[in-house]
Parts: C-alpha cells; sequence; structure tokens
C-alpha cells in the first residue's frame, strides 16, 4: 500500500518537497506534472506513469520496475542505477536523460526517444527498442543480449565493448556508429546501414550481415567467422587484421577494401582483384600472382607457418606492418618485429625458447613459453586470447607496453619496466 | 529495488591496517595493509597497498603488493614490486595510444598452466655398493 495518494505527490512535488525512499508502489500518476521532482530510490514498482511529465525528475536508483511510462516526458531525467525491468516506456521522451547502469531488462522502449541519453553499463537483455531513435546515445558496456533494434536509428551512437549477442538490428540505421571490441555474435544486422562505423576488433561471428552496408566502416582486427555476408556492401571498407576471406566475399558486394594497418589506402584492393588477393595470401607471400601484389602492398607482407611447419634456432626479421601467423611451432628463434607488424600465434601454433624483439604485437591464441630474460622485449602491445598461454618475461618499452587479456587465458610473466 | 551493502572509502579517506568485511568493498580513497572481502572495486581516484584476498576484482585505480582474486577485471595502474594471482584476469583492449593498464615490476600468475614444462628427470647416483635400492618402507611387497 503506498504511503501517499496520488494528489499527494502531485501538491508536495509542486511544493518542491522532496519524495525520496517514498513508497509509491501501484500509484496512478497518468498526465501527472512531476517535473523536477526528487523521487531518488523511491519504489514506484507498478505505478501508472502514462503521459506523465518527468522532466529533469532525479530517479536515481529509483524502483520502476513493472511501471507503465507509455509517452511519459523524461527528457533530462537522472535514472542512474534506476530499475526498470519490464516497465513500458513505449514512445517515452527520454532524449539526454541518464540512465547509466541502469536495469531496464525487458522493457519495452518501442519509438522511444533515447537522442542524447547515456546508458552506459545499462541492462537491456530481452529489451524492445524497435523503430526507437538512439542519436548519439551513449551505449558503452551496455548489455543488449536478445534485444530487438529493428528499423531503430542509432546513428552516432556509442556502442563500444557492448554485448549485442543474438540482438536484432534488422533495416536499423547504424552510420558512424563507435563498435569497437563490441560482441555481436549471431546478431541480426540484415539491411543495416553501417557505413562509416568503427567496428575495430568487434566480434561478428555467426552474425547476419545479409545487403548490410559496411561502406567508410573500420573493421580491421574484426572477426567475421560464419557470418552471413549475403549482399554485404563494402566500399573504401578497413579490414587489416580481421579474418575476412574469400569464402565470405563470395555473394558480397565489394567495390573496394583497404589492407592497410593504418587505414590509409595503401593496402588497397578494388573488388574485382579480392579473389586474386586472397589466392595469393593464402598461398603465402612467395606465390602471390605479381598483379594482385601489386594492387594489394599488405598481401606483400604477410606470412603464414601451417600446422606442421617447425623452425628452429632461426633468427627471423619481419618488416613494420607485416602480418606473420604461426599455427605451427617456431622453437628457440629469435624474431625481430618491425614497428607495427603483428605476430598472430593461433590457437595450435606453439613458440618455445624463443625470444622476441622489437616494437610490434604480438597476439596469443596458443602459447608462448621462454626462460630467455626478457622473452618478449619492447612489445608495442601483448594480446592474448582466451585460449592463449604466455610463460615468459617481458620488458616493456619506454612507454610501456598495451597489455591485454581474455578470460580463460594462462599467464606466468615477470613484467619489467624500461 | 533492495539496497547492496557496500563498504566505501572515499575519495580524500586514508585507511592502515586490517580491513575484512563480509560485504563488498569500494575504494576510492586509500588503502594500505590487510584487506579481505568477497568482492573489491577500486576507482580511478583509489589506491590499495598491501595483501589483498577477494573474490573478485575490479580495478580502475592504483595496486601494488599481493594481490590474490578468483577474478580480476583490470585498468588503471599496478606499481613496482606487485604480485597478482588470479584464475582468470581481464584486461581490455585500448582503441587510442594509452595503455589499459600500466604495469610496473611485476609478476603476473593466472589460470592453470594446461602444460606444465617438464622438468629432466634427475640421474640417479649409483650408489656405492652397487644393486638395487631397497623398497620404500611403504611399498607393497611382491
Amino acid at each position: 500500500m503506498a504511503e501517499f495518494t496520488s494528489e499527494e505527490v502531485i501538491e508536495l512535488v509542486a511544493r518542491g518537497e522532496g519524495l525520496e525512499r517514498a513508497d509509491l508502489r501501484e500509484l496512478s500518476l497518468a498526465n501527472a506534472v512531476l517535473e523536477n521532482a526528487n523521487l531518488r530510490r523511491a519504489d514506484l514498482e507498478g505505478a501508472n506513469l502514462e503521459e506523465a511529465n518527468l522532466r529533469k525528475a532525479n530517479l536515481a536508483s529509483v524502483s520502476l520496475r513493472d511501471a507503465f511510462l507509455a509517452r511519459a516526458d523524461l527528457e533530462g531525467a537522472n535514472l542512474r542505477g534506476a530499475d526498470l525491468e519490464s516497465a513500458n516506456l513505449e514512445g517515452a521522451n527520454l532524449s539526454g536523460a541518464d540512465l547509466s547502469r541502469a536495469n531496464l531488462e525487458g522493457a519495452n522502449l518501442e519509438g522511444a526517444n533515447l537522442n542524447g541519453a547515456r546508458l552506459p553499463s545499462a541492462q537491456l537483455i530481452d529489451a524492445k527498442l524497435g523503430g526507437a531513435s538512439l542519436e548519439k546515445t551513449n551505449l558503452a558496456n551496455a548489455d543488449l543480449r536478445n534485444a530487438y533494434l529493428g528499423g531503430a536509428d542509432l546513428t552516432g551512437a556509442d556502442l563500444q565493448n557492448a554485448v549485442l549477442e543474438d540482438a536484432n538490428f534488422e533495416e536499423s540505421l547504424l552510420n558512424n556508429v563507435i563498435l569497437r571490441d563490441a560482441v555481436l555474435r549471431n546478431a541480426v544486422l540484415s539491411g543495416a546501414d553501417l557505413s562509416g562505423s568503427k567496428l575495430e576488433r568487434a566480434v561478428l561471428e555467426g552474425a547476419d550481415l545479409s545487403n548490410v552496408n559496411l561502406a567508410d566502416a573500420d573493421c580491421r582486427n574484426a572477426t567475421f567467422r560464419g557470418a552471413k555476408t549475403t549482399g554485404l556492401k563494402m566500399s573504401n571498407t578497413l579490414l587489416f587484421g580481421s579474418d575476412f576471406n574469400a569464402e565470405l566475399a563470395e555473394g558480397a558486394r565489394v567495390d573496394s577494401v583497404d589492407f592497410s594497418s593504418a587505414g590509409d589506402g595503401s593496402g588497397r584492393v578494388e573488388g574485382a582483384d579480392l579473389a586474386g588477393y586472397f589466392s595469393g595470401k593464402a598461398a603465402g607471400p612467395v606465390a602471390a600472382a605479381p598483379a594482385a601484389a601489386a594492387a594489394a602492398p599488405a598481401a606483400t607482407n604477410r606470412r603464414y607457418f601451417g600446422h606442421g611447419d617447425v623452425l628452429r634456432d632461426a633468427s627471423l626479421e619481419f618488416d613494420a606492418d607485416s602480418i606473420v601467423e604461426v599455427d605451427g611451432r617456431f622453437l628457440k628463434c629469435n624474431i625481430t618485429l618491425g614497428p607495427g607488424a603483428q605476430l598472430i600465434i593461433g590457437k595450435d601454433g606453439l613458440l618455445d625458447g624463443c625470444q622476441v624483439n622489437g616494437s610490434g604485437i604480438l597476439v596469443v591464441h596458443g602459447r608462448f613459453t621462454s626462460d630467455a630474460a626478457p622473452g618478449i622485449n619492447g612489445a608495442k602491445r601483448v594480446i592474448v586470447g582466451s585460449t592463449g598461454g604466455v610463460r615468459a618475461t617481458v620488458k616493456q618499452p619506454t612507454e610501456h607496453t598495451h597489455f591485454a587479456f581474455e578470460p580463460g587465458c594462462f599467464l606466468r610473466l615477470k613484467v619489467e619496466t624500461a | 529495488m533492495a539496497d547492496t551493502k557496500v563498504t566505501t572509502v572515499e575519495e580524500g579517506s586514508e585507511l592502515n591496517g586490517t580491513l575484512k568485511s563480509s560485504c563488498g568493498v569500494v575504494v576510492s580513497g586509500k588503502v594500505s595493509g590487510e584487506l579481505h572481502a568477497p568482492s573489491l572495486s577500486v576507482s580511478a581516484s583509489g589506491a590499495v597497498h598491501g595483501t589483498v584476498k577477494v573474490s573478485q576484482l575490479q580495478s580502475r585505480g592504483e595496486l601494488s603488493g599481493r594481490i590474490d582474486a578468483d577474478t580480476i577485471e583490470l585498468s588503471g595502474r599496478v606499481s613496482d614490486q606487485t604480485t597478482i594471482t588470479a584464475r582468470s584476469l581481464e584486461v581490455k583492449v585500448n582503441g587510442d595510444d594509452t595503455p589499459q593498464v600500466t604495469f610496473g615490476n611485476c609478476t603476473i600468475e593466472v589460470g592453470i598452466d594446461p602444460n606444465p614444462p617438464v622438468e629432466a628427470p634427475k640421474e640417479a647416483k649409483p650408489k656405492k655398493g652397487g644393486g638395487q635400492a631397497p623398497p620404500a618402507p611403504d611399498a607393497p611387497q611382491e
């Protein structure tokens, strides 16, 4: 039973009095004017706030579970840490609202206006956002698993590090969206416009990318394995370090892509030359067709050491920006990486007793073990995937090594500064 | 919504000694000494120096000493002479040119080695009198 009547609430708010921690459950406040109200930590579970005016209200940590907020005006409201699980916010105005770390699991936000709203680390699992407007909305680190965003406008939104597995973005506008490190595994993006978006290191495994527009998108180091790519449009798309391959390119509409690490066009490959590029890459740089190599300078900088390849006591030097993939075994080798060169140890790859020098990037999905001091010397980045293991001493350069570790990796590291 | 109880060491506060808590601990100030709790969150302004034993650790601040946790999410700074032991460690990739974590001279031990290094078998010293070594006292007699 609520401790106030609807009339009392409206009157108290009109007088500027706070209702912090008030019990307002199941209260009917449809069309109520509650602008600037202080309802911090109040319990509004199941309340009816249809078309209520809650502009700039303080609703931090409030409980609005199962509340009815259809077409409510929440512009600029503070909803940090609010619990809106299963709330109905259809057509609500949440522009400029702060929903940081709010729980919106299963909430209905269809047609809602979330332009410029802040939702970092918000929980939006199973939320319905079809047709919603999310221009320049901050959704960094948000959890949108299985959410529906069909036809939504996310132009310029920030979805960095967001979890978007199984989410549905069909026919949505995702131009200039930041999706760095976002997980889009098995997401449906069919017909979506992702032109100009930043997808560096994004996980697009198993995603439906049919008829998606990736023109001018930055997909460097993204993973596409198992994605559906029929009608996928690529034009000036950056693909350095990604696993986009000939199989995925089949059925895609590729005007041009760029494989250079800097994304400066120096690794540009026209759509017509893409098959040649991939066949050259697959066969290794020595076998690359001269024409394809000329069209794609990045191809000449790729090396691949497959299963069964064993290199022992070798001294290897790889140029700046080269990419070296190892699925075989390197034993007691001395490897020098030029600036920006990537040494990628695949899941089955092993570097044992080796020393890696230079300001390159070491990516470990397999295993790197070394008793040398240091085993890794001066690396710009050391990235260990969930299947990777590193046992080594790492000597950092003056400006420090950038480390990234995925949960599940194995590490026995001694880290030293310059 | 039920409030989750946390012990907070606010910015500007400093705690020296042992802190044992049955609820989560949030450190925005400075803690020096021992800290035992189910979870620890160190904010960007926070610093924890000493011995830490927690189940979950999330740090954006400064850590030093002996850090022991089941799972760690790390950014911020790790000072010299620090040992981090965990079952799982996550450090995210940073998009720009600044490292997510700045590591000093430290040791990191994470996960169980699926392929521990095999030590070379020590050669058995020949007994002066030759012959076979006697069976261990508790070895079954044939």
